[in-house]
């Protein structure tokens, strides 16, 4: 959803990056987080600053182990969670999942 | 007489003027201020203005100059700089200072002697003694009056921490009483206890010549110095031991705080009344207290509940707070030979007592953290942001920026009706009713309740204020230039909703755009279907608030510029319906066969397609409806909640997101094209199921439940209409043809009516739509029709009332309720089976 071609629709211009995400509103998203985090769920709201509030969210988080580094697969933790508000500066990037 | 007519008598033979009480001997500046009230034109001289103190200064005996200073200590931190932090000090060497004392008391009774000798040397005036006491400090800080602020609580705070460190570490508190009336005792060479005086003293002795160091710079000249009070807070206290010896009649001054605590806890215990020097009228010096900073003691007192008895008489009482001078006194004095239930009862009083001054303590904590000042540059603040986060007076009302400003307020109190005033509510309205409630509120009630004139003034200039802004703005012009007559330029207003706006860039117009660009083929995928979407919800938005500012509608009466204005919102409106019409897709090129491509039905696809639909409907005209159905009809088998919720082979149960999507569906969509349904002609059913019919796959259409409800929908209003049209018009004839085509279309899969089996269909499944669908079915058939539908369906009948049966209870109601939806009818009933 990276493009901004199809200028074909009038009133959906694509003015800004965000207009992008607006027609992920009540879509399933796949956000990714700084802190090696990751977010899956339905996109309720967003605001300039990329703030999301997400729901039924499902966020994994990786966990590198320093030990064990190298080769081996990062630990994954999962979370399940309702609503969640995401504060925008940790956003890294958001995506339309499907 | 005097050469220059001065007058030139001494003071000491003027006539003597009005006592001027304790402040009679040393008053140095008290001519001065005399003088400034014009009380005494006397000239200043020297004899007037000197206080003779140079003549009282003993030179030689300075002696303890080394203590006070420490000058012959090495300039520590502990040394130099602590020195006055008597309540840090005292509160922190605490321990020691019992140690000490006890110490003291094993070692060396002999030394009291000698201490008596030192004590005695020591009435001498250093000069100095002023800053030896602790009330001298204050001054120094800075003056709490310049806030505006008359308490000087400043100063007390550093006093109040030791009693109440001491307090909480040793459950002991010495009232003024008891302090002073214990150094009056310390007076008294014979005194019967004199050892907390030897100690004292000893401390002074030992300070002086450097030993016991870790104690800091104590005043040796406790006897000189009993008259300043607030050297009371750097007496050592008393060793716990002492507190033992309670019982004992004689005048031991340290037990007695104990002894007031125990009376609180256990009132009904007899104490020996203390009896000798404590009962002596106190002198009148203890009013020098009164001005010091020791508000905490008066307050220990108070909640230490009645005060031994002897503190009741003589002049002393005038000393307690003013809350204290009422019935509890007496009570206390009657607290010997009370009944125990009298007792109980006072108790019981004094614990409330205790409560609420506990309750006031802590709420008075922050008092005066605010002058008035201060509340009044916040009062600002809260008003300016008031009168700009209703969108000023600069918006007009009802205006764009106004809703931008409340959105959800301004439509709520649109939905709410009359009784608010709704968006169209003036500011000052608004600001009034906010000031009402603050006032009226439990806040503006306490204060007005213990400061009449200080809540409702409060109030009564809070409105003004806001009066004085509302015309203030009013006054100020609307327009946001003003061009000053004979000036060159403008004069830009700006407020923080409005900044000056300093580019001017004009936006691309959406529809110039839109025009320019040649239309390219529509690519039906999910992020056109996505677009769509966004584009449909921001034309219905517009739609909306269009539709909120209607005008009011015009009369015969009504001025030109208002029946314009009306004209010119209906074309809007008009003009926004077509682009609404555009936004829905529906008029959008057909393929044969309809597949889910399109993008009205792709638009249904989405949830939020589905909620936007019951919004659009209401938009829509007649015409418009009608397509709309007539589209939907066609694609019913290809709809997202037809094509994914047909039942699989073995039965699996759907999805649970696609049972949300069909939840959805029903809730969202149904309803709109039922209410449409519901009202249409039957031409128009006969023409929707004539389509369906023909270009739907219909085995997919009955195996699902949005597609049986559509069909139910449709034929139940059939039946509805034909029952109130004579049969023998020509729709009437058409609908029965149709009706019979339907029958045989849907008769080979009557068995399968039924998504699931009972079993499941008992458990969340349920199928009451189809029986909803054969109960429409049933009720047009011919008898030998309802002969062949309940062959097709007696199976899934026997079952289900045996299952009905079986179950009993509610579930079992339930299940043959459903069943005798159906037979009910085609005139049977679930009672008639077996």
């Amino acid at each position: 959803m990276a493009d901004a071609e199809s200028p074909s629709e009038s009133a959906t211009n694509v003015n800004e990056p965000l207009d992008l995400v607006r027609l992920s509103l009540n879509e399933t998203v796949f956000v990714k987080l700084r802190g090696d985090r990751e977010l899956k769920g339905r996109l309720h709201a967003y605001d300039s600053h990329c703030n999301l509030v997400l729901g039924e969210v499902e966020e994994t988080i990786y966990i590198f182990d320093d030990e064990t580094e190298g080769a081996d697969e990062p630990r994954t933790v999962t979370k399940n969670s309702e609503m969640l508000f995401v504060r925008g500066d940790s956003v890294v990037l958001i995506s339309p999942q499907q | 007489m005097s050469f220059f007519g001065f007058d030139t008598s001494l003071p000491r033979d003027q006539p003597p003027k009005a006592s001027r009480g304790m402040f009679e001997q040393h008053d140095p500046f008290g001519k001065l201020d005399a003088g400034e009230n014009g009380g005494d034109d006397d000239v200043l001289d020297f004899e007037q203005t000197y206080d003779g103190l140079g003549a009282q200064l003993n030179e030689t005996h300075d002696g303890f100059n080394d203590d006070t200073f420490g000058d012959d200590q090495p300039v520590t931190r502990q040394a130099l700089g602590r020195d006055f932090d008597f309540a840090g000090n005292t509160a922190k060497v605490r321990d020691t200072l019992l140690e000490e004392q006890m110490l003291h008391h094993a070692r060396a009774p002999f030394q009291q002697a000698q201490a008596q000798a030192v004590a005695q040397q020591k009435p001498k005036k250093t000069g100095y003694e002023a800053y030896k006491q602790p009330d001298y400090l204050p001054k120094l800080e800075a003056d709490a009056n310049i806030w505006g602020s008359s308490v000087v609580k400043k100063g007390n705070a550093q006093a109040q921490q030791q009693p109440m460190q001491e307090a909480a570490s040793t459950r002991k508190m010495m009232s003024l009483e008891e302090v002073e009336a214990m150094m009056r005792e310390q007076a008294k060479p014979p005194a019967p206890r004199p050892a907390q005086d030897m100690e004292a003293q000893s401390q002074g002795l030992r300070a002086m010549l450097g030993v016991g160091s870790a104690a800091p710079p104590l005043q040796p000249h406790q006897p000189q110095q009993q008259q300043r009070g607030p050297q009371i807070l750097q007496r050592p206290q008393p060793p716990p031991q002492q507190q033992e010896q309670a019982p004992q009649p004689t005048p031991d001054y340290g037990t007695r705080a104990p002894q007031i605590l125990q009376r609180q806890h256990t009132p009904s215990m007899p104490q020996p009344q203390p009896q000798g020097v404590q009962g002596q009228p106190p002198r009148p010096l203890s009013s020098n207290f009164q001005g010091s900073p020791q508000p905490m003691q008066f307050q220990q007192q108070q909640r230490q509940g009645p005060p031994p008895p002897h503190h009741q008489q003589g002049p002393m009482s005038h000393q307690r707070g003013p809350s204290y001078n009422g019935p509890p006194i007496t009570q206390a004095q009657q607290m010997m030979d009370l009944s125990p239930a009298d007792r109980e009862a006072f108790m019981a009083e004094e614990a409330r007592r205790a409560k609420r001054n506990h309750k006031i303590f802590l709420l008075s904590k922050n008092n005066g953290l605010m002058t008035p000042q201060d509340k009044n540059f916040i009062t600002r603040i809260q008003l300016q942001q008031l009168l700009t986060a209703t969108g000023g007076i600069d918006n007009d009302i009802g205006s764009e920026e106004q809703l931008a400003e409340d959105f959800y307020y301004q439509v709520y109190a649109q939905i709410r009706g009359p009784p608010r005033s709704g968006p169209g509510q003036p500011l000052n309205q608004f600001a009034q009713t906010y000031l009402l409630q603050t006032g009226g509120g439990r806040y503006g009630y306490g204060r007005s309740r213990h400061h009449p004139r200080g809540g409702d003034n409060h109030v009564q200039r809070m409105e003004q204020q806001v009066a004085r802004a509302v015309e203030a703005a009013k006054a100020r012009p609307k327009n946001k230039a003003l061009v000053m007559q004979g000036s060159l330029g403008k004069i830009a207003f700006s407020n923080s909703k409005t900044p000056r706006p300093l580019l001017n860039l004009k936006r691309m117009d959406s529809e110039a755009r839109s025009k320019t660009t040649a239309k390219p083929v529509t690519i039906a995928d999910r992020k056109t279907a996505l677009r769509d979407i966004e584009n449909l919800y921001s034309t219905l938005m517009r739609m909306e608030d269009h539709e909120r500012r209607l005008p009011p509608p015009p009369n015969e009466e009504s001025s030109p510029e208002v029946i314009e204005g009306h004209m010119r919102w209906r074309s809007e409106m008009v003009e926004l319906n077509r682009q609404l019409w555009a936004a829905l897709k529906v008029m959008e090129p057909i393929s044969t066969p309809p597949t889910a491509s399109h993008p009205f039905i792709r638009l249904l696809s989405h949830a939020k397609g589905k909620k936007a639909l019951p919004r659009t409907f209401r938009h829509l005209d007649d015409q418009q409806r009608l397509t709309l159905l007539t589209l939907l009809s066609i694609h019913l088998d290809v709809l997202s909640v037809v094509a994914l919720a047909y039942p699989s082979a073995d039965a699996a149960p759907l999805q649970p997101a696609v049972k949300a999507e069909i939840e959805l569906f029903t809730s969202c969509v149904m309803p709109p094209l039922f209410s449409y349904v519901n009202e249409a002609p039957l031409g128009i059913i006969i023409g929707l199921l004539g389509l369906i019919l023909e270009r739907v796959n219909m085995p997919v259409v009955a195996r699902t439940k949005v597609g049986l409800e559509v069909l139910t929908m449709l034929i139940s209003r059939a039946e509805l209409v034909k029952a109130s049209t004579p049969p023998t018009s020509s729709d009437s004839q058409q609908w029965a043809s149709l009706y019979n085509s339907l029958f045989d279309t849907l008769e080979p899969l009557l068995p399968y009516l039924f998504p699931y089996p009972l079993v499941l269909s008992g458990e969340g499944e349920s199928d009451v739509h189809v029986w909803r669908f054969l109960a429409a079915m049933g009720v047009g058939a011919s008898p030998e029709q309802q002969q062949r539908l309940v062959l097709g369906v007696k199976e899934r009948v026997m079952e289900s009332v045996g299952l009905g049966r079986e179950k009993g209870g509610e579930e079992g109601v339930r299940v043959l309720g459903d069943v005798n939806l159906f037979m009910r009818s085609i005139g049977l009933d679930v009672g008639l089976l077996g």
